[in-house]
């Protein structure tokens, strides 16, 4: 199983959102992840041309350390399967 | 997403569906805590929803453990490992060692080494399973619900012990016989490894060495004699789990950011569990090393022994930093101490487990 790792560039607010029954709000966002390497589980190496993309990804967030930039983050594998593919526009 | 995965995940650095859950407690925490409504006997990993079980083995060379005096507060006894320590009948504390199992290289080699065969089979074994079958059949009953380590005294505690157990002897041997010492540390190591191995062969999620190598103001030993006498034997235990993709955990007390690179360069994957009262933080290591190194701890017992707004504080000032882009199991910064009440203690498990979830993927998850 292969899990690629990028940076938080941006955070889109859809201004989507909705509530868990602990009473938590989620807000839809769109990420847009920069792609840096897969991750520790994966043994080899990005393909080269993967190295800089950018993936839009669908995150809910609900605290204010969601929201931060600059961070990393994990796709994960169905995203991960789908950047291998060929796809980088995954909210759709 | 199950305890295993998540872990395994966390521990490669990837998020999870949130943040992992491990600690460790006091025997007088749990007598308070069935005072005030713990049900008695509970398997305290399961009640409050651990995600990370450790799976002990039995390394002494297996002496008879004899009690030769018995006082009405304290035990004299000869343990395990051939150490006369006195300690506390019935409560926590460090024993007091009396005398050691090995004082010279010639008494090691004679009395102590040939017991350390890891091919004999009676040695795969845990205090709780002595039979390898038995073990393999309760590995995979925890698997169900943990990710489960094998958790191993490391050689530096290993060879403190067996030398007298105290710190300030070992350090002596550093100076007086460093010969003696080489040898000894190769033997434990050696002999570590192989068990560790056979539990590896079993199918353990990964390995979990307690090696105290710190106190509060810095490790025991320089960066130099680490790199010498101990890291070599880490390096034997964590490069064949290593080599299979999974975790290695070291345990240390103690103020050790100065040997931190040498734990990776070890291989190791994770420390636990950050001294807070010692001067750990994990948002200075996570800024740091955070790409090579996942963190288990540093949540302060001072805090949990405090009240809610307290321990709030603590865990949502370092819950958001240390969680980002995975890497992070939260616990307390050694174990729980019996200041702490129960119901605080709830209340930081209920926390850590609702500011440490994650973006959600989707909002089924």
């Amino acid at each position: 199983m292969k899990v690629l790792r990028g940076i938080v560039r941006k955070i889109e607010k859809t201004g989507e959102s909705t509530v868990d029954e602990e009473g938590t709000t989620w807000e839809k966002c769109i990420f847009h992840i920069e792609l840096t390497s897969f991750s520790k589980r994966t043994k080899e190496e990005m393909p080269e041309n993967l190295k800089g993309k950018i993936v839009k990804v669908i995150r809910w967030c609900a605290f204010d350390w969601h929201y931060r930039t600059n961070v990393p983050a994990t796709l994960t594998p169905e995203e991960t399967e789908r950047v291998l593919k060929g796809s980088f526009d995954l909210t759709v | 997403m199950d305890s295993r995965e998540r872990i395994y995940s966390l521990l490669h650095l990837e998020e999870a569906d949130r943040v992992g859950y491990v600690d460790f407690f006091w025997s007088e925490t749990r007598s308070r805590w069935e005072q005030e409504g713990l049900p008695k006997d509970v398997f305290l990993c399961k009640y409050f929803g651990m995600d990370i079980y450790i799976m002990g083995v039995d390394v002494s060379p297996k002496f008879d453990t004899v009690t030769l005096e018995e006082g009405k507060e304290w035990v004299v006894v000869r343990d395990a490992f051939g150490v006369l320590i006195k300690r506390w009948r019935a409560k926590s504390g460090t024993p007091f060692p009396l005398a050691p199992a090995v004082r010279t290289l010639e008494e090691f080699k004679e009395y102590f080494e040939p017991l350390l065969d890891p091919e004999l089979p009676m040695r795969v074994s845990s205090s709780k399973y002595p039979f390898k079958g038995d073990l393999e059949k309760a590995l995979k009953k925890m698997q169900e619900e943990f990710f489960v380590v094998v958790g191993v005294l490391g050689p530096f505690e290993y060879v403190r012990h067996i030398l007298g157990s105290r710190v300030d002897n070992i350090l002596r041997y550093f100076y007086k016989d460093p010969k003696m010492l080489e040898h000894i540390f190769d033997v434990v190591g050696r002999f570590l490894s192989k068990l560790t191995k056979a539990f590896l062969d079993i199918g353990v999620d990964g390995v979990w060495v307690w090696d105290d190598v710190g106190y509060n103001r810095g490790p025991f030993i320089s960066p130099k004699m680490y790199k010498k006498f101990v890291q070599p034997q880490h390096r034997r235990i964590v490069e064949q789990f290593r080599n299979k993709n999974l975790p290695a955990i070291l345990h240390t007390d103690g103020n050790v950011n100065i040997l931190i690179d040498h734990f990776i360069d070890a291989g190791f994957t994770a420390l636990q569990p950050l001294e807070a009262k010692a001067g750990m933080d994990v948002r200075v290591l996570k800024e740091k090393y955070g790409d090579r190194l996942a963190f288990i701890g540093n949540i302060d017992v001072r805090a949990l022994s405090s009240g809610p707004e307290a321990i709030k504080k603590e865990v949502l000032s370092k819950l958001p930093i240390a969680a980002t882009g995975g890497g992070y199991i939260g616990g307390s910064d050694h174990s729980v101490p019996p200041t702490v009440s129960l119901e605080n203690y709830r209340l930081f498990t209920r926390i850590l487990k609702k500011y440490g979830r994650y973006p959600l993927r989707r909002v089924s998850e």
